[in-house]
């Protein structure tokens, strides 16, 4: 699996565990499971949305790979470890 | 007594948020001394905000609130502070917890001569998992300066947190939240006369910076470029018709020569425009 299909499913999950958390960006707000949703269609999105959401994916995958504690999390919560 | 304006309106839910951590803003200047005028928890007018911005020249600016590239907003439509009147932070602090204005309203601010802009060149994202976290790092900034940090102090030293608070983030399994917290990090600038803006998609800002360096690169406006080309194109076009008359005195009409003075002309006109709107300022 690559590893950014390994932290949208890690993100997922943890969006299924917190139905009540919310992201607000800007003007606009989500849930988490919204938001775990646009992960895999920021394509579609909105230019500002996109933009967005493709810098979220940049920094996750920045962290990944910089940060073992988040590496090692994110592996075990997306059962990959 | 030292002023300060706080500017935090309230009218949607993520300014029911930004307004609550600006109160942590207003204790923090209230215990070091400072008189708050607070222009919070409810729309805004660009009116109001420009009295007292009028009224206290040099006093520091906050703004908790949303914004745009070009603006700091006041409600969901009025821009309290844009590109149009950012002369009026000239000379003083601005301390901003909004999205992306350091992008454009803070260089402006620089260029106008801002003593220091704080603020995010992407939008300022937050989950409600994290809330204090955030709001640490929201209100981190000032609250170094206020112990006596110089801003390039302050901008380093809130990284670092940011760094910690991140950590702290995944290890409590809030993974979410750590990379929105880092995402603000990334975006956070504070352009002060020691620290210029360094990114531009302009290719001839580029290439002023290039020559120029960072602290007089963005001095330079268009009209001042434009001003200088049209001149030397105009000399240009000037002297060697001059050579072609030589060559050829008796050539009519002599039409290069006078397509060069009228370019003079013009950029002595761009140069005195510049110049009267400078001394308006």
């Amino acid at each position: 699996m690559r590893e950014l299909d390994i932290i949208v499913k890690a993100l997922k999950l943890e969006a299924q565990q917190k139905p009540n958390e919310r992201i607000y960006v800007g003007f606009k707000s989500y849930t988490y499971a919204e938001f775990a949703q646009m992960l895999n269609n920021h394509k579609k999105l909105a230019k500002a949305e996109k933009e967005f959401v493709e810098n979220f994916l940049k920094t996750s995958l920045k962290l990944f790979k910089e940060n073992k504690a988040y590496r090692e999390k994110i592996l075990t919560l997306a059962g990959e470890k | 007594m030292t002023l300060a304006i706080l500017v935090a309106p309230k009218f949607d839910e993520p300014t029911s948020y930004s307004y609550e951590w600006s109160r942590e803003i207003k204790e923090m200047l209230e215990e070091k001394g400072f008189q708050v005028v607070d222009i919070s928890g409810r729309a805004v007018s660009r009116e109001e905000v420009e009295q007292f911005l009028r009224q206290n020249p040099k006093v520091i600016y906050i703004h908790y609130n949303h914004g745009n590239t070009d603006c700091h907003y006041g409600s969901e439509t009025v821009k309290v502070v844009d590109l149009k009147n950012a002369v009026l932070l000239s000379g003083r602090e601005v301390y901003c917890m909004n999205c992306l204005s350091a992008r454009e309203l803070g260089v402006e601010a620089y260029k106008n001569g801002a003593l220091a802009y704080w603020g995010y060149v992407e939008v300022f994202a937050f989950s409600t998992e994290a809330l204090d976290e955030f709001k640490e790092f929201a209100n981190a900034g000032l609250k170094y300066k206020l112990e006596g940090h110089t801003w390039e102090e302050c901008l380093k030293l809130v990284k670092e947190l940011a760094e910690q608070l991140c950590q702290k983030l995944v290890e409590a399994g809030k993974y979410m939240a750590s990379i929105l917290l880092k995402q603000d990090a990334d975006a956070l600038r504070c352009y002060t006369p020691n620290n210029p803006p360094t990114e531009t998609k302009c290719i001839f800002r580029k290439v002023a910076l290039k020559i120029f360096g960072h602290k007089l690169g963005w001095k330079i406006n268009r009209r001042h470029a434009l001003a200088f080309i049209t001149f030397w194109c105009g000399w240009g076009l000037a002297v060697h018709d001059f050579f072609v008359e030589c060559a050829t005195p008796l050539r009519f009409p002599p039409h290069g020569f006078w397509f060069g003075v009228a370019l003079i002309t013009l950029s002595f006109f761009i140069a005195t425009y510049d110049y009267v709107k400078w001394l308006k300022r």
